[in-house]
């Protein structure tokens, strides 16, 4: 009964004026100030919808069962397949891609490279306007590699024969996929598809995933938890930043790659290929937390999102209540650090699925970890320490797997709820590199970007309406 | 002439923060006027109107959109230097920077202060209501200044209320006092036995200061909002503060004041009161009720708390003995015979018409009682002219006159300048978020106004009564001096202004 | 496969945390009758490893307790998953209830309450109990090893004699009775105990009358905690095991030493001494329980 609120001692939260706080202050009263903006980017009827999923206690507990899947999650990389055999639905003819779903005449210039290098490897085309006419044609399936239980980092570009790492989470029995890194500079994920390019691609259905293959098989598997909760520990925050992760993955796997029997000049060309990679371990990590999420996924009334992703063109996001639904938004360009001689005027909009780093509270969710990508991306260490802080008012928890040395061994804030972003409209934060607008160029800088917020808008809005009477 | 157009994309600052800073920035030095909005589409909508908006800026509504219009690059450079500087310097953590951020959500709010029971909403209305939701499934009450809340919304919140067992006290609502601590804009008034639950700010105001000029003293004054005793909403809110005084042992006698309500729902609030086991003085003004107007609320409550009857009928009429009256009317020209009153509050204004028709005839207004008398011009008055210059008609894009007293002022220059015009009546509503010293801003005001009017060989009369107390910021008796020293004829109250007003134009005691 | 060490500064149960940036949140599994359990505020009082008291402002103390301890009227009991409660809650941080989330301090922990189970104490029935369930009881207590322990505090030794109580009018229980507010060792003072367990079987029997009027003078002469527990047995409102201890008065009388040992649970004598007290008052308020040569002070 409201006469309680006479007995107690008055305590106010002021949402709006400044001025009503300083008189309640000034006449000895309590309050607490509230730093208030419009939710939602200021679309009003998602802030009703965010009214409207406040203080559910069916939502706190299906939120409270996604999160433990989450953490339960036990991704192990247990070995190479064919893209072709092992991802699910895949046929001879597809080829997935990253983001969203997009038409093939709306994607942007590194993924229809891309998909033109791809169709050259796969040789189902002799040159590249042979190949180009195939991608308009119709007879090539495209999908989002999340949609076959896959991510790929940039155009995330993935076609029957190519090589895929295996993972499989060990609680739920989940798997996941993705291709093996190709490396810096002129590669297939930024759109080139010259000789070069697809030479290097055979050599890695050939060789390198002959080796990673036989080394994985003596193994008996590698936990991918344990590699990048040491390697947050020696400054990597496993997205942009990968080169301990990578190391610690190569020691793991020179000596079974060494007792596999294989060609001692396959053998030494594989290492030296992954030593010269410092991103090599970033597949296996993007297939790691996509492991981690999708067994988060599916959750009746979960607001926990489980996909961050862009194909160029659009950004999506992915919650855990709403099935298989993106709600998406015009991509942004990043406002980051260009290398010399390229600006914001030659970027692609931000594009690839690594942020499913982000959503499993990796990468810039873990930037407290990196300093050294804090100077990268334009920053301070005590930036990175405060950004990682923020994300923790946005999450459901932390992962107690996971832990930041900078922030006393904290585990890193994770699984973002949706409802909490409208809220306060505080954005997941991305570390992100930036792709040339045209096919091929490659990298031309990095920098800090924030998922959009009207995904997040759409998002409690189809929640709110589709809320499941408890 | 010279402008700059200036974006700062996701600043959000609240409108009277604004506003304020439009102000200072439009005296720097070589400006000629400066607009700092949040571009919603309402306010670029303002904006076009005074032509000062170049095209279509790429600003949404969480942008902050800034122009200056000044005499040369430097003079607008400068300017812009210091609102930047102005709009940086907010505080971004609790406690002078160094502690945590600020909370950007009432929930964030409630972890860091887990005790925590009401919120205070006044943030732009198309947001006002999701807010208040939010407050309310979080388990507090909520006090909803804010308006431009829908009907629906408010029914639907004040349904919610109910079901949780919570007070809303809004929408529109614009004055409580909780536990004491000044609520919105109100007043410092002693602590005591009386409870109020009002549908006016303005009105709760006066009642809660007359009660503490009579000795008196307050135990809760609670808001419904303006729109709480229409038939949608069906006096949700009067009805639950109604049971909450009832139910506090603070509280021995209970004041209801409102405009007359839908039949329904006064009937319905008049017997939970007669059956609610306190006395309860009823003042919906012009409707049905113990008490006639404001004042004699004031009276019959304190009367009633001390235990003791009230003696309206040797209430003093105003402050003037018939021989001052008869004096004031004398320094009349022959074509001056009109009131022009012009308040700060609504329901001031109401009051005045409802004394005002009967022994004067049509009173024209922009919300006249009687239909006949509904102003053509807002902005010109004609015979006897009572007007609230806070309704919205006179303030899109400005400040509320409590707050700020420019329009005011101007009107009554206008008012002086009229050969009409005999007496001009004001309201001087004092407390918390009120102007700091209007006394001394209407002072001036009067100062030209007398200037004015000399000028075309006539003397106006100001009559005046200041709705405040003596511990409120501005002090109500040094505002009182202030007025005095400029020549207004002060009362008591709001009624007594408006008869004092009434017998000087009048054709006799 | 290489092992990592386990976190060391997260609480592991850092799941779905309805108020973002907070520390766990924890379901609460029952809540007793006695407070509003959607709304209240105090400061944390007490703080044990298996439970910790709460001084709601103005009125009470409320506990919150591990899952293994008893439904009370003033009870809350949540799971820590075996975290003792030091780690949840410090005393002087505040504690607010608001539309059933319960925080301990500052952006700290969160006790769920929202679809706790709401327990209500079960009256026995208000006839007589079977007498040989009565003289059954008594003797089980009476061998209690730590019967002597109870009645060698001074001013405790009538506490053993319930079959005397028989005899006594209700103007003769009442100083008696007052002699034993706030003595003996315990939390709960023993005699306090004792009063609580006879004014419960009183109020089943239909007769609080006979103390309704003292027990609130006796509350203000002892412990926070004891306050509490004299006011709301004074309304029948006790532990769930006293209450099934009472309901098994009118059962099979095999049924005792289950529920009586339950009961002893409560406290190193606080058990003994509300069982020997519920005896009393069951004798009080009804004739032929107690045996002819127990009844009367002399005896």
């Amino acid at each position: 009964m409201s006469s309680d609120l006479f007995r107690a001692d008055l305590t106010v939260v002021n949402v709006g004026l400044g001025n009503f706080a300083d008189a309640i202050d000034g006449s000895g009263g309590t309050v607490v100030r509230t730093d208030w903006r419009p939710p939602a980017g200021g679309d009003a009827d998602a802030a009703i919808a965010v009214a409207a999923l406040i203080n559910d206690a069916g939502i706190d507990a299906a939120n409270e069962i996604a999160f433990a899947k989450y953490l339960a999650a036990q991704p192990v990389l247990q070995g190479v397949g064919r893209a072709g055999d092992s991802l699910p639905g895949m046929g001879e003819r597809t080829i997935t891609h990253s983001g969203p779903p997009v038409a093939w005449d709306e994607m942007c210039g590194p993924v229809k490279g891309a998909i033109i290098g791809a169709i050259l490897y796969e040789g189902w085309a002799a040159d590249e306007a042979a190949a180009g006419s195939l991608a308009d044609s119709g007879e090539v399936d495209f999908a989002p590699c999340h949609h076959l239980n896959a991510v790929g980092p940039m155009a995330g570009i993935v076609s029957p024969s190519m090589p895929v790492w295996i993972v499989k989470n060990s609680d739920a029995g989940n798997m996941s996929y993705c291709t093996l890194n190709e490396g810096l500079g002129r590669v297939l994920r930024f759109g080139a598809y010259d000789g070069e390019v697809i030479e290097r691609l055979k050599w890695i259905e050939e060789v390198l995933a002959k080796v990673m293959g036989a080394a994985l098989d003596g193994l008996g598997g590698i936990d991918i938890k344990t590699i990048m909760a040491q390697a947050l520990h020696m400054g990597d925050e496993v997205h942009n930043r990968n080169a301990a992760a990578t190391s610690l993955l190569i020691k793991a796997l020179i000596p079974p790659a060494l007792r596999s029997g294989l060609d001692q000049s396959d053998i030494a060309a594989a290492i030296e290929f992954i030593a010269g990679n410092d991103h090599f371990f970033l597949n296996i990590s993007m297939a790691g937390c996509k492991s981690m999420l999708d067994a988060a996924h599916g959750v009746t009334s979960s607001t926990m999102v489980t996909a961050m992703s862009r194909n160029g063109v659009e950004f999506g996001i992915r919650v855990s209540g709403a099935g298989d639904r993106w709600f998406t938004a015009e991509a942004p360009v990043v406002d980051g650090l260009y290398f010399p001689g390229y600006s914001m005027a030659d970027a692609a909009p931000d594009l690839g699925d690594s942020a499913i780093t982000e959503t499993a509270g990796l990468g810039g969710f873990a930037m407290a970890a990196s300093p050294a990508i804090v100077q990268f991306v334009g920053g301070t260490p005590a930036d990175a320490i405060l950004r990682s802080r923020e994300m923790q008012q946005i999450t459901l928890g932390r992962n107690p797997a996971l832990t930041l040395p900078a922030l006393n061994f904290a585990g890193t804030a994770a699984g973002i709820d949706v409802r909490q972003v409208a809220d306060q409209s505080v954005l997941p934060i991305i570390n992100t590199g930036i792709a040339h607008k045209n096919a091929g160029v490659g990298q031309i800088g990095a920098g800090i970007t924030h998922a959009p917020m009207q995904c997040f808008a759409k998002a409690v809005r189809w929640l709110a309406n589709n809320r499941a009477a408890s | 002439m010279t402008d700059l157009h200036k974006i700062f994309p996701n600043m959000y600052r609240d409108s009277v923060a604004l506003m304020r800073l439009s102000a200072e920035a439009t005296e720097l030095p070589g400006i000629e006027m400066v607009s700092a909005i949040m571009a919603t589409e309402a306010n670029m909508a303002l904006l076009a109107e005074t032509g000062l908006l170049n095209g279509a800026p790429e600003a949404g509504p969480n942008d902050l959109l800034l122009v200056i219009q000044g005499a040369d690059e430097a003079a607008i450079s400068a300017a812009a230097d210091y609102i930047e500087n102005a709009l940086n310097d907010a505080p971004k953590t609790a406690g002078d920077g160094g502690g945590p951020a600020l909370p950007h959500s009432i929930e964030t709010a409630l972890g860091l202060a887990p005790a925590a029971n009401l919120a205070l909403i006044s943030c732009p209305g198309a947001y006002a209501g999701a807010e208040a939701m939010k407050a309310l499934r979080l388990g507090l009450d909520v006090m909803l200044f804010s308006d431009n809340v829908s009907l629906e919304d408010e029914v639907a919140l004040k349904t919610l209320g109910d079901e949780m067992g919570r007070l809303v006290m809004g929408s529109d609502c614009g004055t409580a006092i909780i536990n004491g601590v000044p609520l919105g804009f109100a007043n410092v008034v002693r602590r005591g036995t009386i409870g109020l639950v009002a549908a006016s700010g303005t009105g709760l105001q006066q009642v809660s200061c007359l009660i503490d000029a009579l000795g008196g003293g307050i135990s809760q004054a609670i808001g419904t909002g303006g729109r709480d005793l229409k038939s949608e909403v069906g006096g949700r809110a009067m009805i639950q503060g109604l049971r909450a005084l009832a139910e506090d042992p603070g509280t021995e006698v209970i004041v209801l004041i409102s405009k007359p309500p839908d039949v329904d729902v006064a009937k319905r609030v008049m017997e939970l009161a007669a059956a609610c086991g306190k006395p309860v003085i009823v003042n919906f003004l012009g409707g049905t009720g113990d008490a006639a107007n404001l004042e004699e609320a004031a009276h019959l409550a304190v009367a009633a708390a001390k235990s003791e009857t009230a003696d309206l009928e040797n209430l003093p009429r105003h402050s003037l003995d018939p021989d001052a009256v008869a004096k004031a009317r004398a320094v009349l020209g022959a074509g001056q015979g009109c009131i022009r009153a012009l308040y700060s509050g609504g329901t001031f204004a109401y009051e005045c018409m409802l004394i005002l028709e009967p022994l004067l005839g049509t009173v024209w207004s922009t919300l006249p009682i009687n239909p006949d008398g509904l102003l053509d011009d807002p902005w010109q008055s004609r015979g006897h002219t009572v007007i609230d210059l806070g309704d919205d008609i006179f303030t899109r894009g400005r400040p509320h006159p409590m707050i700020d007293h420019r329009m005011r002022g101007e009107r009554i220059l206008q008012e002086a300048a009229d050969a009409e015009t005999a007496v001009i009546l004001l309201d001087l509503v004092l407390g918390y978020g009120s102007h700091e010293d209007p006394a001394s801003e209407m002072a001036a005001a009067i100062g030209e106004a007398r200037d004015i009017a000399e000028a075309a060989g006539r003397w106006v009369h100001f009559v005046g009564f200041v709705c405040g107390t003596d511990n409120d910021p501005q002090n109500a008796s040094r505002q009182a001096e202030m007025l005095s020293d400029a020549g207004v004829l002060l009362t008591a109250s709001n009624a007594q202004a408006a008869r004092l007003a009434a017998d000087i134009v009048g054709d006799g005691p | 496969m290489c092992e990592y060490g386990p976190a060391r500064w997260d609480n592991p149960r850092r799941a779905g945390s309805p108020v973002p940036g907070a520390q766990a949140r924890y379901p609460a599994l029952s809540v007793g009758p006695g407070f509003d359990a959607t709304r209240f505020e105090g400061t944390v009082h007490s703080v044990f490893a298996r439970a910790l008291n709460i001084q709601l402002d103005g009125s009470r103390l409320a506990a919150l307790v591990a899952p293994d301890l008893p439904n009370a009227p003033a009870t809350i009991r949540v799971d820590l998953g075996g975290a003792p409660f030091h780690a949840i809650a410090a005393p002087g941080q505040t504690a607010a209830c608001r539309a059933g989330i319960l925080r301990l301090g500052h952006a700290g922990n969160i006790i769920d309450l929202r679809q706790a189970e709401a327990w209500h104490p079960k009256p026995p029935p208000s006839s007589v109990p079977g007498k040989e369930a009565w003289q059954s009881l008594y003797a089980i207590a009476l061998s209690s090893p730590r019967l002597g322990v109870l009645t060698e505090w001074p001013g405790l030794k009538i506490c053993a004699k319930a079959g005397a109580f028989a005899g006594l009018s209700a103007a003769e229980l009442i100083p008696v009775l007052a002699s034993l507010v706030g003595r003996g060792p315990g939390l709960t003072p023993a005699g306090d105990d004792f009063i609580a367990g006879l004014a419960a079987a009183l109020h089943w029997s239909a007769q609080a009358s006979a103390l309704a009027r003292h027990i609130p003078g006796w509350a203000l002469r002892t412990t926070d905690v004891s306050r509490w527990l004299l006011l709301d047995s004074n309304s029948g409102q006790i532990a769930e095991p006293v209450c099934d201890l009472g309901a098994a008065l009118y059962g099979q009388v095999d049924q005792l030493p289950l529920a009586a040992d339950a009961v002893m649970k409560l406290g190193h004598l606080s058990g003994l001494a509300m069982i020997l007290g519920m005896l009393a008052g069951y004798a009080f308020a009804w004739t032929g329980l107690a045996a002819p040569n127990d009844i009367g002070l002399a005896a």
